[in-house]
């Protein structure tokens, strides 16, 4: 079954430093450029922290920002 | 997760279905160059190899480079005036050279040049300037730690004088905390992590799974909040802070609020920590290795805990010691399980707390990508090093080995550290933390106050005979 993973949704944000920004005082004891954060990112519209597999009916394919830096 | 229905919603046509890719194109292999992990592996092996052909061959350059003011006791502002414009070249050179590694590096992984470098250098300024506090002779008789010095001045800076936003690219706190610990491999016997880690690893699993497990029942029994901020906050204090809880709201899907207020609630109980545990262990008059076993216990990140067992451990005269603790209790207890933690609570949340809404079943292979690569370079670096010096009796290794190999990594181990306490203070605006709420907080701070009770108890009447040991 194909699923629309959030990785590819346009609401989907992993740029480590966008997610540093929207969140104050994370790179104070961590960091957005960690392995740990996987390649994990913010849904701008749900206003969530995801995994880039999670999926949800607002998926709207994302059509030219690169993903995964 | 809200607002979240099965993936058949979003795909109701064949076409869509097909159009739809069926996983995400990971980042993969990628981050070996673009997690700052990799790279303090990169940089702290790269340093131990070269530090070692540099001995092998006679040369002394590395050693010249890796100067630091930090062991003077100097007693005259005159004699540290002459020490810098004795040394001044080498200051240059070793500020240069930091420059470069660090600032392609940050480059590679996406953070502008032209904010880290004017950043880096008042951060190297000012590293200058604690190492020069720490050796002044009466330093320790005022409490003058440098990295707690570090972190004060840093926090004043931050919250008085209102720092641009861009300057946080150089203040990278856990960039410099996973070279300085790769570094730290390269000076920590590999026979220590045998014969103590099985210890380390029972006392901090035992205390990370109480403390996670309190927190949690306080959240979402006591106090009725969502399980998903349970879950962040429960992490956060008992796992690796802000790591732990950013990991595990990734794998259950929690509200961007619920990670932000876990990061108010770790960075402010870990700098209460950062002094709270080094100055009740002095005035309990505790051995440092004990003591660097219950920072690594009850602190919350790598980087208060290195501070804290770094000031503990310079206050009691064996540094080595509560860095041995720390390490041995953090990084192999709690840092590395971190991914399985993450995994085990992506299970819970898709198989029990969502079950009729899980679409896509958590991924195994996901342990290994938040597995904490810079952990690999602490073990890969111990066993090189101990292995590289199996060879060499105790006095040749003193009179040899420490001053020509040992002692000059260990410096620049110290200067990673001081890099990174600095960057806690400077990155830490206290009006940018978010109000966490009462229940949240009481949750969390029953937590603290539980893991801060037992792993004094375990480190110091349970297990203490074993942490007395290290540093010897």
């Amino acid at each position: 079954m194909g699923t629309a993973p959030c990785f590819h949704c346009r609401h989907f944000v992993n740029d480590p430093k966008r997610i540093e920004s929207s969140i104050p005082g994370l790179n104070t004891l961590s960091s957005a450029y960690a392995s740990v954060r996987g390649e994990a990112g913010l849904c701008s519209r749900l206003d969530l922290f995801l995994s880039p597999g999670a999926d949800c009916r607002y998926f709207e394919q994302d059509g030219a920002e690169q993903k995964g830096t | 997760m809200e607002g979240k229905v099965p993936a058949t919603d979003y795909c109701g046509t064949k076409e869509c279905v097909e159009e739809a890719p069926s996983r995400p194109a990971p980042m993969g292999w990628r981050e070996i160059y673009l997690k700052e992990d990799w790279w303090a592996i990169y940089l702290g092996i790269g340093i131990t190899v070269i530090a070692l052909a540099a001995f092998l061959n006679g040369s002394s350059i590395l050693k010249s480079l890796a100067i630091n003011p930090g062991g003077l006791k100097w007693t005259s502002f005159g004699q540290l005036a002459d020490h810098f414009s004795q040394n001044l070249n080498l200051y240059l050179l070793q500020m240069l050279s930091w420059l470069v590694i660090f600032g392609i590096s940050t480059r590679i992984m996406g953070i502008k040049t032209d904010e880290f470098v004017p950043s880096f250098i008042i951060l190297y300024v000012l590293s200058i300037v604690m190492f020069a506090i720490g050796g002044w002779a009466d330093a320790s008789k005022y409490n003058l730690e440098p990295p707690l010095v570090a972190l004060i001045l840093g926090l004043i800076i931050a919250n008085v004088v209102h720092l641009p936003k861009w300057l946080d690219s150089g203040f990278r706190v856990e960039y410099y905390i996973k070279t300085g610990i790769v570094l730290l491999g390269a000076t920590f016997p590999i026979t220590l992590i045998i014969t103590a880690g099985p210890v380390a690893l029972f006392q901090a699993t035992f205390i990370s799974l109480t403390t996670c497990l309190v927190i949690y029942f306080m959240a979402t029994k006591v106090f009725g909040l969502d399980k998903r901020l349970g879950a962040v906050l429960g992490t956060g204090g008992a796992v690796c802070g802000v790591s732990g809880s950013m990991a595990i709201a990734s794998a259950v899907g929690a509200k961007k609020d619920y990670l932000y207020t876990a990061v108010t609630l770790v960075v402010v109980w870990a700098l209460v920590m950062i002094f709270f545990i080094p100055f009740v262990s002095k005035a309990m008059g505790l051995n440092p290795g004990i003591a660097g076993a219950w920072v690594g216990t009850s602190e919350f990140a790598d980087a208060a805990g290195f501070a804290a067992a770094s000031a503990y451990g310079k206050m009691a005269g064996n540094e080595n010691a509560a860095i041995q603790g720390f390490t041995l209790m953090k990084v192999i207890g709690r840092d590395m399980w971190i991914g399985i933690w993450s995994f085990i609570f992506a299970l819970i949340a898709c198989l029990k707390w969502e079950k009729e809404e899980c679409g896509t079943r958590p991924d195994a292979m996901e342990i290994w990508w938040r597995f904490p690569k810079f952990v690999i370079g602490f073990l890969v670096a111990s066993l090189f090093m101990t292995a590289v010096t199996a060879g060499y009796g105790t006095a040749d290794f003193n009179k040899v080995v420490k001053p020509g190999l040992i002692l000059p990594i260990v410096s620049l181990r110290s200067w990673a550290f001081i890099f990174c306490f600095l960057s806690i203070g400077l990155t830490t605006r206290f009006r940018e933390l978010k109000a966490a709420g009462v229940k949240p907080f009481i949750a969390f701070t029953t937590g603290v106050v539980v893991n801060v009770a037992l792993g004094f108890i375990l480190s110091v009447y349970v297990f203490g005979g074993h942490w007395s040991m290290l540093g010897q």
